[in-house]
């Protein structure tokens, strides 16, 4: 069947309530509106008011109730509207989340999830539109999902919801619109696994959420012009999965990544560092990170346009590095 | 103050052309700017003289993970001192400069096996040449990776006499280590050639 992005993702969250009434979603706005961005239309009709609620203003009540929900036996689905807010709650998050397991030996696990919209595209500005995707991987204990298509989403919430530690799960707002073909009956993914999109034999492109689209439209232009680039979809920055991204640099020997997020520490950084400390011997040229600049996201179209990674510039990126 | 710049080979290159014993000096590229290619590599080590292993060791299949290479020595078991010669000392770092400087023809010759370049991993060949210095040479094989050792009984051989102008006859045992080159640096590798060949005395 055929599902918008934000319709699987409501279908993935279905999926998993169904399946265990220990699942709860809660959030701003998430049960009687089916979410700002439409994310959980028709959950509050389905599974009702004890399983779908809405909360107030409060990002940290919000994921305080969902901490407390898992220490007590529940499997909450909790959302932050935008991922810009998690700014306001990290202490829960980082501090209290990511290590209660650790911190109690084990004997307490925190099986959640924390879904956001994230990234921009939209023209929502500064404080709406960041891609933080990088804050969490750096946090110890926290797992950090982005899916890249509607099968995607539906799987991968699923192996988050069945996660027993906490999930960071980062929708693109950007990609909410999009259609896709999703498997029908239950659907389960596997976290730190990312998927080959698109196979290639001269460079390996490594991508994340909407740049994984933006990195296919540029492998087709680079095609065009003779260049057979690979086009990989991280979907998990933590766990990693080393393995994909190593082996096919050991094919290509060129590696690219596509970061929407601000340079400076990006998750192509760590990418970056992998393939230095791995596959040194396998590259045939300088790492290249093609990213949003480290500067705050403009609201203007045209300026947004202008910093976040377009198709049109990583394939200029592309055939520039390879033919220096 | 000008200065010429440094003709720089990207690791991958310089890495098969360690694995081809290719030596990349006056190597002409045919990449971007004049770079040296790894096809380059290939094709240079395609384009010289094959030989061939009277003794070859049976790997599993499956597909190459990492560096590999099986090193065979032929080797005068009444004169060890010959692991010492400083060609063999230090091959895994001068392997292709020492290929090149031996000039000597093997007395053993091992040809390139069929198999894709993304699929052919290095296979370091060191033998023992007429002189009685090992000399290591370079092939290919489409192996994977593992460590293997055989040890055949030693054999009557004649040989050239200590003096390089007579003949003496003695005893020698061909020994052959499968090695994974991630797992198993250079000098651990010396070391167990080197009691390989005195287990056979």
């Amino acid at each position: 069947m055929e599902l918008s992005y934000r319709d699987a993702v409501a279908h993935g969250i279905a999926q998993e309530m169904a399946r265990d009434d220990r699942v709860v979603l809660i959030g701003e706005d998430v049960a009687g509106a089916g979410g700002v961005f439409k994310t959980t239309v028709g959950l509050l009709d389905r599974f009702g008011p004890g399983r779908v609620i809405d909360t107030p203003i409060s990002e940290q009540a919000i994921l305080g109730a969902a901490m407390g929900a898992a220490m007590t036996g529940l499997r909450p689905v909790a959302e932050i509207m935008f991922s810009d807010f998690f700014a306001v709650c990290w202490d829960i998050v980082a501090n209290e989340i990511a290590k209660t397991r650790y911190m109690t030996a084990g004997q307490v696990s925190l099986p959640l999830v924390v879904k956001t919209g994230n990234g921009g595209n939209l023209r929502f500005g500064a404080q709406h539109s960041q891609s933080i995707e990088n804050w969490a991987m750096a946090v110890p204990g926290l797992k950090v999902v982005t899916p890249s298509t509607p099968a995607d989403v539906v799987g991968l919430m699923a192996a988050a919801v069945r996660s027993d530690d906490p999930v960071m799960f980062f929708e693109h707002k950007g990609l909410y619109a999009m259609k896709g073909e999703v498997p029908e009956g239950e659907i389960v993914d596997t976290l730190g696994t990312a998927v080959v999109r698109r196979p290639g034999g001269d460079a390996t492109i490594v991508a994340l959420g909407l740049m994984v689209h933006r990195a296919l439209e540029a492998a087709d232009q680079l095609a065009a012009k003779g260049i057979d680039a690979e086009v990989i979809d991280v979907r998990s920055l933590v766990p990693l999965d080393t393995r994909t991204i190593l082996d096919s640099v050991a094919r290509t020997g060129r590696l690219f990544t596509v970061e929407e997020n601000p340079r400076l520490l990006g998750w192509g950084a760590e990418i970056a560092s992998l393939a230095a400390d791995e596959a040194f011997w396998d590259l045939d040229g300088p790492v290249v990170r093609i990213t949003t600049p480290h500067v705050p996201l403009p609201s203007a179209g045209s300026l947004e346009d202008l910093v976040i990674p377009s198709a049109d510039g990583i394939a200029t990126t592309v055939e520039k590095v390879l033919q220096s | 103050m000008t200065q010429a710049r440094r003709h720089v080979h990207s690791p991958r290159v310089r890495r098969a052309a360690q694995r081809h014993g290719v030596a990349l000096d006056g190597l002409r590229g045919s990449g971007p700017n004049g770079r040296v290619t790894v096809t380059d590599v290939e094709h240079a080590a395609t384009d010289r003289p094959s030989t061939a292993d009277p003794h070859p060791v049976a790997v599993p299949a499956g597909g190459p993970s990492r560096p590999f290479a099986l090193v065979t020595a032929e080797v005068d078991t009444s004169g060890l001192d010959l692991v010492a010669d400083p060609l063999v000392a230090r091959f895994t770092t001068v392997l292709a400069e020492a290929v090149a400087l031996s000039g000597a023809a093997p007395r053993r010759a091992v040809p390139p096996q069929g198999a894709s370049a993304a699929a052919l991993a290095a296979r370091i060949v060191v033998v023992a040449t007429d002189s009685g210095a090992l000399v290591p040479a370079v092939t290919l094989s489409n192996a994977i990776g593992v460590l293997s050792v055989g040890l055949p009984a030693p054999r009557v051989v004649v040989r050239r006499d200590a003096t390089g102008t007579g003949i003496a006859v003695g005893e020698a045992a061909t020994v052959a280590l499968t090695y994974d080159c991630a797992l198993l640096p250079g000098g651990v590798l010396l070391k167990a050639l080197v009691g390989l060949v005195t287990s056979t005395e």
